[in-house]
């Protein structure tokens, strides 16, 4: 009876630790990059769960064949940031950040604080976003950092930024400033990148938990596709006398088929006056049909979000193995077609 | 001949003796220039009162650019004592004795001026509108004659508080979290006499060190009392935490605010984790809000944008702290202008202790500024408002704070 009992509770044990195994190695695994691009303007948005755990460092490659232009003197800003701390001091409240992105002065950023970021590397330029909440004032230091050896596979520079471990006990050196764990920014970059379709990729290394040890092995890449988006339109006669239409066509982005576009058909009796017809979404091949009433010239206008994009991780995946890839994306786009007339 | 130098040499000897006689010049004043100076928070706990500073030297600044008062360009000096007492010793008397300020300024904070009001008084340099409204400052200019305050009574906060429950929810039950100082204690002991037998209850009460981490734990109990109305008389650090714990705990009482914390900022804060308790929260007010559209065409709003333009460019315009600090630098130097000329301590003190103000552009209308030798709080009335999860609406005529 005695050993049937200890049976059961290794069993149970073996339960219990079967359950919380995954979920201790779950405690990374929502980072997710997203990056709109237009001209030399990039927008790039990081995010992850608040409940995961605290992030030491992010590195963020810029896609290959990117032109970079660090010449902005110091104290030019790059644009705005916004940025969503938990504070842990504050009862773990959600705290709004709101500030800009500095061009370093030189001294601005300790030596030391950069050294425990980057080691010995030297920067291609450093900057530093400079937030504040309620009167208190975090300044978080960012490096654009030219890639060597295999990392130039992945394009030619990367973002670094390193943030301190928030979850330590409250009086230990080092420790973030009102306990903040960032789980949220945005920022945007002007006149740093040039405009080069393909994937960024962020490289995100948690802290285990309350012990502000960096968990190198913890690491996820978290791809973002920009590339611009095309619809192509074609119409039909349909109906009685081929008063009608048979509006179809295709949305894509990158070459690949766009699933879930928003797509606007116009039409009318002259090629200069086209009003809304209607609109319908993209399928999974990123057809679209739709069936007009009237209208001699038609014209489509596609609007995608950002969404999921899960062929971006096979696409890269040797590239940034063993690192597992998560949560892919793609970046939203309107596009517009030529017009067309029915035939 | 002899005679002539004899009459030149007692001539010598009357101007040396008379210029002899004359009163020795206090420290931190020349023909041309005042020099001020205080500490305030500009990191640590209290940080989000830092820009109390800036925003009072950005106005000495603009007045300085017109002539500066009576002839003197005004000097402000201010140290950051991420609000310990300890540091606001060490930096004040460093201010007294190395920088030879004329007068302390501004100091934020009761027990940061607490610590610094013996040494000021032994010394007899005026401790000037400190941030701060507790008995033991008000009260005591008999003692302390070389210190005053400049917010109203924290009692008299408190009391407002309670003569709103007392008229609006007479079956009101109340649980307080206080600050463990005079802050706290006097807006405790307001509120208990303003209710006294008028039938809201004080059914919990629970404080916190202000050297504390965490105000969670006293939440929950506060929970326990199942009290509707929730007093939070607390700095902003400790502010946020209860409102978000009450969040955590889906507690929904009705919220009383500490002015202390009821900056947009704090408040965006707060509301972005609790909305359900911060959208009808009460509080006091006595400065204009210049982020509220009420103000939009106000001439004291367009003079604050481009002080904060032309002299603060690095501060930000919709804290409500650059806005306070600019109110109390006004009425510092009206009271140099009051001083006359001849500026020395004890003129500065004599008028200090006569204000009467009634235009200070910066405070709500109706609010007057007023002083005597027995009364050493400038301020004594105020609005109540209510926060619409928006801005500050205002919810009473002018009332009476006095503690």
């Amino acid at each position: 009876m005695k050993r049937r009992i200890w049976t059961a509770a290794a069993a149970a044990a073996s339960l219990v630790a079967l359950i919380a195994v995954p979920s201790a190695f779950a405690a990374y695994t929502t980072a997710k990059l997203e990056v709109r691009q237009s001209g030399t303007t990039a927008t790039i948005k990081a995010t992850l769960d608040p409940n995961d755990d605290p992030t030491a460092s992010v590195r963020i490659f810029v896609p290959t064949g990117t032109q970079l232009t660090t010449t902005q003197a110091p104290g030019t800003s790059l644009g705005p940031v916004r940025a969503i701390v938990k504070a842990l001091d504050l009862a773990g409240a959600d705290l709004p950040l709101e500030g800009n992105l500095i061009v370093a002065a030189r001294g601005q950023i300790a030596p030391a604080t950069q050294a425990a970021c980057l080691g010995t590397v030297a920067p291609l330029a450093s900057w530093v976003m400079v937030l504040s909440a309620a009167g208190q004032t975090l300044p978080v230091p960012a490096y654009l950092v030219a890639t060597a050896g295999a990392q130039a596979a992945l394009g030619p520079a990367y973002i670094q930024v390193c943030l301190p471990p928030p979850d330590v006990p409250a009086g230990v050196p080092g420790r973030a400033t009102f306990g903040a764990k960032l789980y949220s920014a945005e920022l945007t970059i002007n006149g740093v990148f040039s405009q080069s379709p393909g994937a960024w990729v962020a490289f995100w290394t948690p802290y285990r938990p309350a012990l502000g040890q960096v968990n190198a092995a913890g690491t996820v890449a978290s791809p973002a596709a920009v590339s611009a988006g095309a619809v192509t339109v074609a119409a039909k006669k349909s109906g009685r006398a081929g008063v009608g239409a048979v509006v179809s066509g295709r949305v894509t982005q990158g070459g690949q088929a766009r699933a879930g576009a928003t797509v606007a058909i116009f039409g009318g009796a002259k090629a200069n006056r086209l009003k809304r017809l209607g609109s319908v979404r993209s399928s999974a091949s990123g057809a679209f049909t739709f069936r007009a009433k009237t209208g001699l010239f038609f014209r489509a206008n596609a609007t995608a979000a950002a969404g999921a994009a899960p062929a971006v991780c096979s696409a890269i995946s040797a590239a940034i193995a063993p690192v597992p890839c998560v949560n892919p994306t793609t970046s939203g786009f309107t596009a517009q077609s030529r017009v067309i007339r029915k035939r | 001949m002899i005679a002539r130098v004899a009459l030149a040499a007692l001539a010598a000897l009357v101007v040396t003796a008379g210029a002899g006689a004359r009163p020795a010049q206090d420290p931190g004043v020349t023909p041309s220039t005042v020099l001020l100076g205080g500490t305030v928070p500009l990191t640590g706990e209290a940080a989000a009162f830092g820009a109390v500073g800036p925003g009072a030297k950005a106005y000495f600044d603009y007045v300085n650019a017109s002539g500066g008062v009576n002839g003197r360009r005004i000097s402000y000096t201010f140290y950051d004592d991420a609000y310990n007492p300890a540091l606001t010793v060490q930096l004040t008397r460093k201010l007294v004795e190395q920088d030879k300020v004329f007068a302390v300024f501004n100091t934020v904070g009761t027990s940061n001026s607490l610590a610094i009001r013996e040494y000021l008084n032994a010394q007899k340099v005026p401790q000037l509108f400190a941030a701060d409204g507790s008995q033991a400052i008000g009260s005591a200019s008999a003692r302390y004659p070389w210190t005053m305050g400049f917010l109203m009574s924290y009692r008299g906060e408190g009391a407002v508080y309670g003569r709103n429950v007392a008229q609006t929810r007479p079956r009101a039950r109340i649980a307080v979290l206080y600050e463990n100082t005079e802050l706290g204690r006097d807006m405790l002991t307001g509120l208990t006499r303003a209710i006294a037998g008028k039938g809201p209850k004080i059914v919990a009460k629970e404080s916190y060190e202000f050297t504390g981490s965490d105000v969670t734990g006293q939440i929950a109990k506060l929970k326990t009392s199942r009290a509707d109305t929730l007093m939070i008389f607390a700095t902003p650090k400790f502010f946020i935490q209860a409102v978000v714990s009450a969040h955590k705990l889906a507690w929904k009482p009705r919220l009383y605010i500490a002015s202390v914390s009821i900056e947009p900022g704090i408040m965006a804060i707060a509301r972005v984790n609790a909305p359900e308790l911060t959208n009808g929260a009460l509080s006091i007010a006595f400065v204009k809000n210049p982020n509220d559209p009420v103000w939009r065409r106000d001439k004291a709003v367009a003079l604050y944008r481009t002080i904060m333009r032309r002299h603060n460019p690095s501060g930000r315009v919709t804290d409500v702290y650059n806005w306070y600090g600019m109110t109390v630098a006004w009425t510092m130097v009206e009271t140099i202008r009051k001083a006359g000329p001849s500026l020395t301590r004890a003129g500065l003190l004599r008028a200090a202790q006569s204000l009467n103000l009634p235009r200070n552009p910066f405070l709500l209308p109706g609010i007057r500024l007023q002083t005597s030798r027995a009364d050493y709080r400038p301020l004594e009335h105020v609005y109540l408002y209510r926060y619409d999860n928006k801005e500050w609406v205002k919810a009473s005529g002018l009332l009476l704070a006095r503690g």
